[in-house]
C-alpha cells in the first residue's frame, strides 16, 4: 500500500502516508466506482384496474408511484410526465392524468384476501383532483396529500 | 413384435419434448415466495408456481384471489405480484458490466411492486395499457 513517514518540523511531529503510484490509482478507481455502485434501487408500485364495459371510468385506471429513484411515464398518446421520487401518476378510466405526492406505499401485500388496491382504492370520482391519492377524478383513499401538477386527458 | 412395446415409450418421450420445448429458453429468475394460487404460462404450458419455481422470458404470471408471488430475476430485480394480477415478463437482457441490458414487463391488471436490480436503472421499463413507465435514476 505505502509507508508511513514521520517528519519533525518545528517540534511538531507529523505523520504522512506515502502511497505508491499504483496504490493511488487503485484508490482513485475505487472512488470512481462508488457512485455507480451506490445508485439506489428504484421502487415502482403499480395499481392497475382495467376498465370493463359498464364500469364507471372513475372505478378503473392506473396509479403508479416511484420512490428511491425517478421515472418517466409516457401515456398512450405520447405525453411524457416526469415522476420525482415520492410522487405518483394516475390515469383514470376516462384518460385524465394527474400527479400527486405520496407519503408511503400505495400497495400493501400484507393483507391478502382483499381487493388489489389495498391502500389505494378507486371510488367514485369528484373530478377536481382533491382528496387522498386520486386517479384523476377518482378517489384513492390513501393517506396522502396529493398536489396535482398535471391534469390532461389521454386515451388509454 | 417387440417393436410395438416401444411405441408408447416413444410417444411419451415425444410428448415430454413438446411440453418442455417452451421452457428451452434460459431461466431469467425464480420465485422466492408464493402464497396460494399462482400460475406461470409460457405458450401453451401452464405451471403452478411455487417457491423456487423458475421463470422464463415471455412467461405470463397470474395470481388468484388472496395470492402473491415474489419473483427475483438474475440481476436481483424484485417483482411482487399482488392478488388477482397478471404480468407478462416481456424481455430480460442482463448485461452485468455493460449498458445493453433491457428489462421489460407488461402489467395487465392488479398490483405490483417492482424494485430495480443491479443494472443501470434506465434499462427497466414497465408497460401498462395506459402508458409506459421508464425508470430513470
Amino acid at each position: 500500500m505505502g509507508r508511513l513517514v514521520y517528519a519533525d518540523s518545528g517540534g511538531a511531529k507529523k505523520v504522512f502516508l506515502v502511497m505508491h503510484h499504483f496504490t493511488k490509482a487503485f484508490v482513485l478507481a475505487v472512488l470512481l466506482a462508488i457512485p455507480s455502485t451506490l445508485s439506489m434501487a428504484a421502487v415502482v408500485e403499480v395499481v392497475l384496474i382495467p376498465c370493463t364495459p359498464g364500469m364507471a371510468p372513475s372505478a378503473c385506471g392506473l396509479k403508479a408511484s416511484v420512490s428511491g429513484g425517478s421515472a418517466t411515464f409516457t401515456t398512450a398518446d405520447g405525453q411524457t410526465i416526469t415522476l420525482a421520487p415520492g410522487t405518483s401518476v394516475s390515469v383514470s378510466g376516462s384518460g385524465i392524468v394527474s400527479q400527486s405526492v405520496e407519503a408511503g406505499p400505495i400497495v400493501n401485500f400484507a393483507s391478502l384476501g382483499t381487493d388489489p388496491t389495498t391502500t389505494s382504492s378507486i371510488g367514485s370520482g369528484n373530478g377536481n383532483g382533491g382528496g387522498g391519492g386520486q386517479i384523476a377524478g377518482g378517489n384513492f383513499t390513501g393517506p396522502t396529500n396529493p398536489t396535482n401538477t398535471a391534469s390532461n386527458k389521454v386515451s388509454p | 413384435m417387440h417393436r410395438h412395446k416401444f411405441i408408447p415409450v416413444f410417444a411419451i418421450a415425444i410428448f415430454s419434448l413438446q411440453s418442455t420445448a417452451s421452457f428451452a429458453e434460459p431461466k431469467i429468475g425464480h420465485a422466492t415466495g408464493v402464497t396460494n394460487s399462482v400460475q406461470g404460462v409460457v405458450g401453451s404450458n401452464v405451471q403452478r408456481l411455487s417457491k423456487d419455481s423458475e421463470v422464463y422470458p415471455n412467461e405470463v404470471v397470474r395470481t388468484g384471489a388472496a395470492s402473491v408471488a415474489d419473483l427475483v430475476f438474475l440481476d436481483q430485480t424484485n417483482l411482487t405480484v399482488g392478488p388477482v394480477s397478471e404480468v407478462h415478463l416481456d424481455k430480460f437482457v442482463y448485461d452485468p458490466g455493460g449498458s445493453s441490458g433491457s428489462v421489460v414487463i407488461q402489467a395487465t391488471r392488479g398490483t405490483f411492486r417492482f424494485v430495480t436490480g443491479t443494472q443501470d436503472n434506465k434499462v427497466y421499463q414497465i408497460k401498462t395499457p395506459y402508458g409506459t413507465l421508464g425508470i430513470r435514476g
